[in-house]
């Protein structure tokens, strides 16, 4: 430990410190910038503001900003990155979409929408329609294709990338509300596949059905 | 924003001119603060919508070869907000020798 410190405090050490942020500090500052992320103003702000410090400050202010740099640049590109990765891993889990159910029956059709269109007008609606819409929340970008499984007595279906989709319920179901949730939906979905599993709880003041989720399609606990 | 030593320096300094442009070394000099802590505290002030912030223009620059420099302004919402602060400061014992040194020096 103590020739670990002694090395710190060697003179070569202290030269170099002085040669790289006493006769370079421009230079040593436009590569302690690139640690702040490129659309980060600190890294032009920092350049020019060394323009405005005497030389004989340069050395140590520019060696705050490495501190700072470390800290927060470094930092943030980290936490940038992990949050991305989060998405990623999140992205290819399916996601399962709640909404209470009230009246169980037949012959209902279900409308899912990727978002609300401007131009859907409430005769549009038909008594009977269920209309689920949503935002894809969970990863930026709306072209990311999407996988809704159906879950059936003849095994899963699947449907991509469609904008729109009317599903032929056997149970009448009636959506007052929808949640997001995102627990592991046990359907049958590739695990490289961003996918949604849509099923319905039912709410516990309305539904006749008990509290266990329905598949949205078969309209009865497939899970 | 939680209240700190920092931070009230850096308010005292951008409330001894309420209206006028500040600048990152300077305002570092005038507060007393470190330009390491000072740069995130400007980034959050920015955030919160106390301050704007903008860029000098070519002509400002003139003939000086460097880069144009970042200002700081307080907004409206800033100075309310900097000033209740600083209100807060002064009946603060933790702050007392701040202030009463700022005073000295015409800063608060």
């Amino acid at each position: 430990m103590i020739s670990l410190v002694y090395h710190v405090l060697a003179w070569p050490t202290f030269f170099l410190a002085l040669l790289v942020f006493g006769f370079a500090p421009g230079a040593a500052l436009r590569l302690i910038v690139l640690a702040y992320k490129r659309e980060d103003p600190r890294r032009h702000e920092l350049i020019s503001e060394l323009y405005h410090v005497p030389r004989i400050e340069r050395p140590f202010w520019v060696a705050e900003q490495l501190e700072t740099a470390l800290s927060e640049g470094l930092g943030g590109r980290l936490a940038t990155w992990s949050a991305k990765r989060l998405a990623a891993r999140r992205a290819k889990r399916p996601i399962r979409f709640l909404a209470p159910v009230a009246q169980p029956g037949r012959g209902r059709v279900l409308t899912l929408l990727w978002s609300p269109p401007v131009e859907l007008r409430r005769a549009d609606v038909q008594p009977n329609d269920v209309l689920v819409a949503f935002q894809q929340a969970v990863s930026t970008g709306d072209a990311k294709p999407v996988n809704f499984v159906r879950c059936s007595n003849h095994g899963p279906q699947r449907a991509v990338n469609w904008a729109l989709l009317f599903l032929q319920l056997r149970d009448q179901l009636t959506v007052g509300a929808w949640q997001y949730a995102d627990p592991e939906c046990p359907q049958q979905i590739a695990e490289d596949e961003p996918s949604i599993c849509l099923s319905f709880t039912p709410a516990a003041k309305h539904s006749t059905l008990g509290s266990s989720e329905l598949c949205a399609v078969c309209g009865s606990n497939c899970q | 924003m939680r209240r700190t030593y920092a931070l009230v320096q850096v308010a005292l300094a951008l409330m001894a001119d309420a209206s006028g442009r500040h600048w990152g070394y300077e305002l570092s000099k005038h507060s007393g603060v470190r330009s390491g802590v000072m740069y995130p505290l400007l980034q959050r002030m920015l955030d919160e919508g106390w301050l704007h912030d903008g860029w000098e223009t070519q002509v400002q620059v003139g003939r000086a070869k460097r880069p144009p420099r970042r200002y700081y302004e307080l907004t409206d919402q800033g100075r309310i907000a900097l000033g209740a602060l600083i209100a807060e400061a002064r009946q603060d014992a933790r702050f007392s020798t701040l202030i009463e040194g700022q005073l000295a020096r015409g800063l608060a």
